[in-house]
């Protein structure tokens, strides 16, 4: 009796520890299992960030040079404008000139209109007449010229301002690009620190929408 | 499985993103794509506009949307044929700019088709929204938006400065004269309490009188006076449009030309008459026809004082508005621009004022833009229209070649945005033109009563005029219009040129930057001094010299 109870106590500690193996086996095994899910996913998280990240970086330069380009357009054609400007005051100040010799020539006719031809104040008036007439002539075909300049400058103005406009869509579709992977990026890191697979693949969907819309920041295909 | 592909995809995608990112810093600027089949867009320009819109306009649009219109310079009346034969090969015809009357006769030849058709209506609305509500309602065609508008071309009256202040000056000294004419045809002279009008925008057909009666007996740099004034004649269509609209400025309308005894056109051919009679038009009225470039060259030589042009011709008369645009005339800054005068009857009431008077009057011919009926890319020739209605290219284009502007928000602005005075008198005076004027009615055109009119101008101002006639006799002859002229056979109108040569360049043209507009009338020491020398053929010279 005593031996039959000892052989069952030893049966009875032999499958519980054969349970406990089992299940440290078992155990062993998931962690195993968790912990190379969550290496491959760190890998993958990895591998998707260094491409994210190279495609910012390299976004990034294309959106400085096209930043760089728009401010110089910008410039440009602010200079442009600035030109026709002073030299639209040139224009005036001329024509503000000119005015001053056509009322004294006016004025040199009231003065002599009385007078007789045989006055030596009408022959002083005469040659004033013909050096106001001169002058006049010579304002005249200067800014004429000038009234070119003017409209020259205001094209280029207009043609780099819309330069500048053009290139301002690009920029702005390189920030929104990089906005969008950066957005992605957030994602997998959250992906990290969650252990969570599908966030992986929501962050490489955004990451690949940010992509789109900075090809097209390039071709301006929208 | 299905996940490892989606994953190496990513990935491959990834390199070719990152590589392209890569490369385009060495390359910053999208290299531009095909400009596409070369396409044409017709209008009836002169060689130096037609070259300004190519560069300034169309060349612009190509470099922005990546096209290739082409100018092709055609005269307006092988606009409608060439639109028959729009997609012939290399005749790709994607706009053409014609008379709104034209374009009609071309739509009811289904020749066009409507913009509404290529582009949504709301789109229209909205992209023009700042172009002229009576523009685009113009260019409507039974309700639909057929066309759209690209100019309205109306006369303007154009004098030269310097000879008006002569002549405001010292009209007075022939005053007994100019009552004694007017008295043999009114029983009385100038109207009761006449004075010249001092503002050109003011102006009535007495007023024009007085100014040719001085001209036309006034000595200026010691020439012989000569008749000042003119108009168009002959059988062009500037000319007829000329005659219509001065009985137009007359009163008349399109029931009052029906009969060629009404009052208008009585008013019209006494006035006529009159000044033939007494020698105040120009010679080369009735020397030959007198059409535009005619007209230019009298008022450029100086031979002509004043006469009514349109504000296209005008801006091309003074010359300046653009690089190359020399001006026709030496002295540029004496020109100056007002509404058409208005018209007067000759005869007074008992109180001595005009029995009848009118506003100064125009035809105005509207251009518009429309889309062949087998005509490719529809929807860039609509992108090209709005494009030339854009804010800044419609300033430039309007300042360059002197269309009255079409925006709202640039007519509001006129003031500033187009600087030179002459460019704003110019325009001043169309816009004010523009309230009295109407479109040229189809009736003139189709109708027999062109030749008519023209046959009574030849038989009462003409040539064959019959000399200086009393008022019943001048009824009697408009009663019974001479046969109309059969009008002489129509050359073939040149081929089209296009602006642009083969490889899309333009031909260079020689610019005329250097030329010297001198001051004549600063330079004229009798206009200076104020020798006025008047000359009367009938009574022997008669030298008058006013202080």
């Amino acid at each position: 009796m005593s031996d039959l109870k000892t052989e069952d106590f030893a049966r009875a500690v032999e499958d519980m520890l054969a349970r406990k193996d089992a299940r440290e086996a078992q155990d062993k095994a998931e962690d195993k299992a968790k912990a190379q899910r969550k290496e491959k996913l760190t890998s993958r998280v990895s591998i998707a960030a260094i491409c994210l990240t190279m495609l910012m970086s390299f976004l990034n330069f294309a959106r400085t040079e096209r930043g760089n380009a728009q401010a110089a357009a910008t410039s440009a054609a602010a200079k442009a404008k600035s030109d026709s400007d002073s030299d639209w005051a040139y224009y005036q100040t001329r024509m503000a000139e000119r005015s001053g010799y056509v009322l004294a020539d006016d004025a040199l006719r009231r003065d002599t209109v009385d007078l007789p031809d045989s006055d030596p104040r009408v022959g002083l008036a005469a040659a004033h007449h013909a050096d106001y007439a001169a002058r006049i002539g010579a304002i005249d075909r200067t800014n004429r010229q000038l009234f070119f300049v003017v409209q020259d400058l205001e094209r280029q103005w207009v043609r780099l301002s819309r330069t500048a406009e053009d290139i301002g869509r690009k920029v702005a579709w390189y920030d929104m690009g990089t906005r969008v992977l950066t957005l992605a990026v957030v994602l997998l890191s959250v992906t990290l620190l969650a252990n969570r697979a599908y966030l992986f693949w929501i962050g490489i969907s955004v990451a690949l929408v940010g992509a789109a819309i900075a090809v097209n920041g390039y071709f301006l295909f929208v | 499985m299905l996940q490892r592909v989606v994953l190496l995809t990513a990935l491959v995608l990834a390199i070719l993103v990152d590589g392209f990112f890569a490369l385009i810093n060495f390359y910053p600027v999208a290299p531009s794509r095909s400009h596409g089949p070369r396409r044409y867009v017709v209008a009836e320009m002169d060689p130096e506009q037609a070259q300004w819109f190519q560069e300034n306009v169309l060349d612009e649009f190509n470099a922005e949307h990546d096209s290739n219109l082409q100018l092709r310079v055609t005269p307006v009346e092988a606009i409608a044929p060439a639109l028959a034969e729009t997609h012939r090969h290399d005749n790709d015809v994607a706009l053409v700019a014609l008379p709104h009357e034209l374009a009609v006769r071309a739509t009811r030849d289904h020749l066009t088709r409507p913009f509404d058709d290529a582009v949504p209506p709301a789109r229209i609305a909205t992209d023009l929204a700042d172009v002229r509500a009576e523009a685009l309602a113009g260019a409507k065609l039974d309700g639909r938006q057929w066309f759209l508008p690209r100019m309205a071309v109306l006369d303007v009256a154009v004098y030269r400065l310097a000879r008006v202040r002569d002549a405001e000056e010292h009209w007075p000294l022939v005053r007994p004269q100019i009552e004694a004419a007017l008295r043999v045809v009114n029983g009385r002279g100038l109207p009761a309490g006449y004075q010249f009008e001092q503002s050109p925008a003011r102006w009535d057909v007495y007023d024009l009188f007085v100014l040719g009666y001085y001209w036309a007996h006034r000595s200026y740099d010691g020439q012989p006076a000569r008749p000042r004034l003119a108009h168009r004649t002959g059988d062009d269509l500037d000319a007829q449009l000329d005659l219509f609209a001065a009985i137009y400025r007359m009163g008349g309308d399109d029931v009052a030309m029906q009969h060629t005894d009404s009052l208008p056109i009585v008013d019209y051919f006494a006035w006529e008459a009159l000044f033939r009679q007494q020698g105040l038009y120009a010679p080369e009225m009735f020397a030959s026809d007198l059409d535009d470039e005619g007209l230019l060259r009298l008022l450029g030589r100086g031979d002509v004082y004043l006469s009514n042009i349109d504000q296209i011709e005008a801006f091309t008369l003074h010359g300046g508005s653009r690089r190359g645009a020399r001006a026709h005339i030496a002295d540029p800054e004496d020109l100056g621009f007002a509404a058409m005068p208005s018209g007067a009857s000759l005869d007074l009431d008992h109180r001595g004022h005009p029995l009848r008077s009118t506003d100064g009057f125009s035809f105005r011919e509207e251009v518009v833009w429309a889309l062949p009926a087998d005509g490719p890319d529809a929807r860039l020739a609509y992108e090209f229209v709005t494009y030339a209605l854009s804010r800044q290219t419609h300033v430039r284009e309007c300042e360059a070649l002197g269309m009255l502007p079409l925006r709202t928000d640039v007519i509001r602005e006129r003031a500033s945005l187009f600087r030179l005075t002459w460019m704003a008198d110019i325009f001043d005076a169309g816009f004010a033109q523009l309230r009295r004027s109407q479109p040229v009615p189809n009736a003139i055109a189709t109708s027999n009563l062109v030749g008519t009119y023209d046959a009574l101008w030849d038989h009462i101002v003409g040539d064959k005029a019959v000399g200086p006639a009393p008022r019943e006799a001048l009824v009697a002859a408009l009663r019974s219009p001479p046969p109309p002229t059969p009008p002489p056979p129509k050359e073939a109108p040149p081929a089209p040129s296009a602006v642009a040569s083969a490889d899309g360049g333009i031909a260079a043209h020689p610019e005329d930057d250097a030329h010297d507009p001198t001051p004549a009338a600063a330079m004229d020491p009798d206009a200076w001094r104020a020798r006025v020398v008047l000359e009367f053929p009938d009574s022997g010279s008669d030298a008058a010299r006013a202080k």
